[in-house]
């Protein structure tokens, strides 16, 4: 069942934006929605540390989670949001996928890794890794994007005022890079783009910029992310395992299909 | 009768109006501060070990994401120490856009901290929005400040949060003239409300109970402006050191209680005289050793209020942030208007070969004081080892210093109640502006 927001259409929600281990730009995108004064009429923030020194714990209509889940605190916060909210959201990039804390999950198992980086044993790195939150807690929407699109938040917002809910972005990257014009950078400059795999929503930002896309929204929901292709075309153009895995690992290391899709079109190679 | 020794905590769980997740835990016993310390609870996110082993191109993207609030100064700090491993000299033009995309994170930052977090304490509101209704003017000054903020960054970095279109050795796109004039446009109209932070500041003084000296560092300006770059840091000791040997002279170590590293400054030098030392950096410090080179606008708003920026007093620290509004609105206005004539939109990026390698450091002024990363670059391209110190990690013992001064005046003064004396010493704590995630981008726990 899609969770909704009945209480909305009768009186003013109340809502909750939270955070957990993250850099706190998912907050500040809400706080600095070029409409927060109109929000602010329509909802109650019942808890905004960022924005207001009248935030408290309980009952929530709507909840706003930004963040991984990195320390035992986080993972006790997380249960309690998840008890106290009718609807819970998980916003960005760190409550979606992980986060870019994520970056070395799956990658390199840990004994390799903390030997080869740490050597010295100077860190002790485990029972820290980031993870997203819905490893722990059942999550009824996903707001991507690393930061999210302040034209998304709004959208949101508005669906739940009215009962209703909003629509997940299940289409790639290069649907919206198609329809805006850009010119292919995969295809006609061997640019090392991510858009075929991600989660649109930002209207190819970062294409029309001329820069490849570095998955900030995701993998495509569902398990629809061609990686393999995808990683096909990067083996085809000269890239390395190494070199794919590591960009694709930035925003989807927790994808369980990922690497082994990767490790396919690579025959195993080192 | 034996004596019975009362320990008694005043806490706060959660500092509200600050960028990420902290709190404060003061012990006093016998009427005496015992011990004052920052929770911070925000977990270790490793930048700095996860980085290693990348390409030095993903390690810059990722970089800038140990912070929203000042992503671009991070972003900017991180493809300049790339550059100077790989000797890459980017255009003049570059370093202009950049510059002007920096000031954009700084109008956005001192707007939102000033207006959003700092002025609800002043003026007895929760916050911003329930500000709105009495201070309708004010607030709309402070958001259409940080719009402007963040419109630059737009126009130039393609989003305000994580700006993609930096790169090492230029830009993806450069912005159009058009684009350029309607900014200058913009910044134009702007310079009365760029007043209006210091015109509230003004009615309200200093706490006394916080003034005690104390050592200030910032960048020193190498060719007379004021802005976040230059070739050496000075210390209001009348110590200097290049910027580049950052890390034989800021020297970070680890505490118990917190998530983050702790800061000393160590001038080097003759003997053992000098033993490293606590510093703060910031707004405050900048006015403090470079105020000479402030615009004339800013100038004389400072010359008028010299009780407000005092440097002996961390409150100061909102002040100055408001003079630097005011300046930075002037030097953006300046740079927008010569960029919209001078703009070359087809100006390709600088070409440069990753695998050369080579160790850079470099440190700039973030909007909350000085900021360093050091990359080492290995033969193919990768990050053999980074370095990132932050400017919260740096003031963060001053500020538990401040936080203990003004628990120590308030129990003297006899009050005991902690509901009273703590939502003071979150405004002692908020005056730092401090950015808790920045300051947990690495750790070390033993």
């Amino acid at each position: 069942m899609v969770e909704t927001c009945s209480v909305c259409e009768t009186r003013k929600p109340v809502v909750g934006v939270y955070a957990l281990t993250s850099c706190y730009g998912c907050q500040l995108m809400i706080a600095t929605v070029e409409k927060i004064l109109q929000i602010s009429e329509a909802v109650t923030f019942k808890s905004f540390h960022m924005l207001t020194s009248a935030s408290s714990h309980g009952k929530v209509d709507i909840a706003f989670v930004e963040g991984s889940v990195s320390t035992e605190k986080d993972l006790i916060e997380l249960k309690q949001i998840r008890e106290d909210a009718t609807v819970l959201v998980a916003i960005g990039a760190c409550s979606i996928h992980g986060g870019v804390q994520s970056w070395d999950q799956g990658l390199r198992d840990y004994p390799e890794m903390y030997e080869k980086v740490y050597g010295n044993g100077e860190i002790a790195y485990e029972g820290l890794a980031a993870k997203p939150i819905d490893h722990y807690v059942k999550v009824d929407h996903y707001l991507p994007g690393c930061p999210p699109d302040e034209r998304e938040i709004v959208y949101f917002l508005s669906t739940f005022l009215f009962g209703t809910y909003p629509e997940r972005k299940e289409r790639p990257v290069c649907h919206e890079c198609r329809l805006a014009g850009n010119p292919c950078i995969l295809i006609e400059k061997g640019e090392m783009c991510l858009g075929s795999v991600t989660t649109s929503g930002c209207n190819a930002l970062c294409i029309g910029f001329g820069i490849p896309c570095i998955g900030c929204r995701g993998p495509t929901p569902y398990d629809t992310a061609s990686f393999d292709a995808l990683a096909k075309e990067f083996k085809r153009l000269g890239k390395t395992r190494e070199e794919v895995l590591d960009r694709l690992s930035i925003f989807g290391s927790h994808d369980r299909r990922m690497r082994q899709m990767v490790e396919k079109a690579y025959g195993g190679e080192k | 009768m034996k004596q019975v020794k009362i320990s008694r905590p005043i806490l706060v769980d959660h500092v509200a109006r600050i960028e990420g997740k902290a709190g404060i835990e003061v012990m006093v016993s016998n009427k005496q501060v015992s011990s004052v310390q920052m929770n911070i609870f925000e977990g270790p996110r490793f930048f700095e070990a996860i980085t290693v082993g990348k390409k030095v191109e993903d390690a810059v993207a990722v970089f800038p994401r140990i912070c929203s609030f000042c992503a671009a100064a991070h972003k900017i700090t991180a493809v300049e120490a790339a550059e100077a491993a790989l000797g890459v000299e980017p255009s003049d033009q570059t370093k202009r856009l950049r510059e002007l995309l920096y000031i954009g994170d700084y109008i956005e930052s001192h707007a939102l901290h000033l207006f959003f977090l700092a002025f609800p304490d002043l003026l007895g509101y929760h916050d911003a929005l329930s500000m709105a209704g009495d201070y309708s003017d004010t607030v709309k000054a402070g958001i259409a400040l940080k719009d402007v903020g963040a419109r630059i960054q737009s126009v130039i970095g393609a989003r305000y949060i994580h700006q993609e279109n930096l790169l090492i050795g230029g830009f993806g796109k450069i912005p159009g003239k058009a684009q350029m004039g309607a900014l200058k446009d913009e910044l134009a109209s702007l310079k009365s409300a760029s007043e209006l932070a210091s015109d509230i500041l003004i009615n309200f003084s200093n706490w006394k109970e916080l003034d005690s000296p104390r050592l200030h560092l910032a960048i020193a300006p190498d060719d007379g402006r004021y802005t976040m770059y230059g070739s050496h840091i000075h210390a209001s000791s009348d110590t200097s050191f290049p910027m580049k040997d950052y890390r034989k002279h800021i020297l970070e170590h680890v505490v118990e209680h917190s998530f983050a590293k702790h800061c000393r400054y160590d001038p080097g030098g003759s003997k053992k005289k000098n033993e490293p030392s606590i510093f703060t950096t910031g707004a405050l410090s900048r006015y403090t050793l470079n105020k000479r080179s402030l615009t004339n606008r800013a100038k004389e708003r400072s010359i008028m209020n010299k009780d407000h920026l005092d440097p002996s007093n961390p409150l100061s620290n909102n002040f100055a942030q408001a003079v630097e509004l005011i300046h930075y609105i002037d030097l953006a206005h300046n740079l927008a208007s010569e960029l919209a004539e001078t703009i070359d939109e087809n100006e390709r990026p600088v070409k440069y070969d990753p695998q050369k390698g080579g160790i850079g450091a470099v440190a700039t002024e973030a909007p909350r004081g000085l900021l360093t990363y050091l990359l080492d670059i290995d033969g193919t391209g990768r990050i053999k080892n980074a370095d990132v110190i932050t400017p919260t990690a740096m003031f963060l013992p001053m500020m538990e210093k401040d936080v203990g001064r003004m628990a120590q005046s308030l129990v003297d003064g006899g009050i005991s109640d902690p509901s009273i004396i703590a939502p003071k010493l979150e405004t002692v704590v908020r005056s730092y502006d401090p950015c808790v995630s920045c300051s947990v981008h690495v750790t070390t726990v033993k």
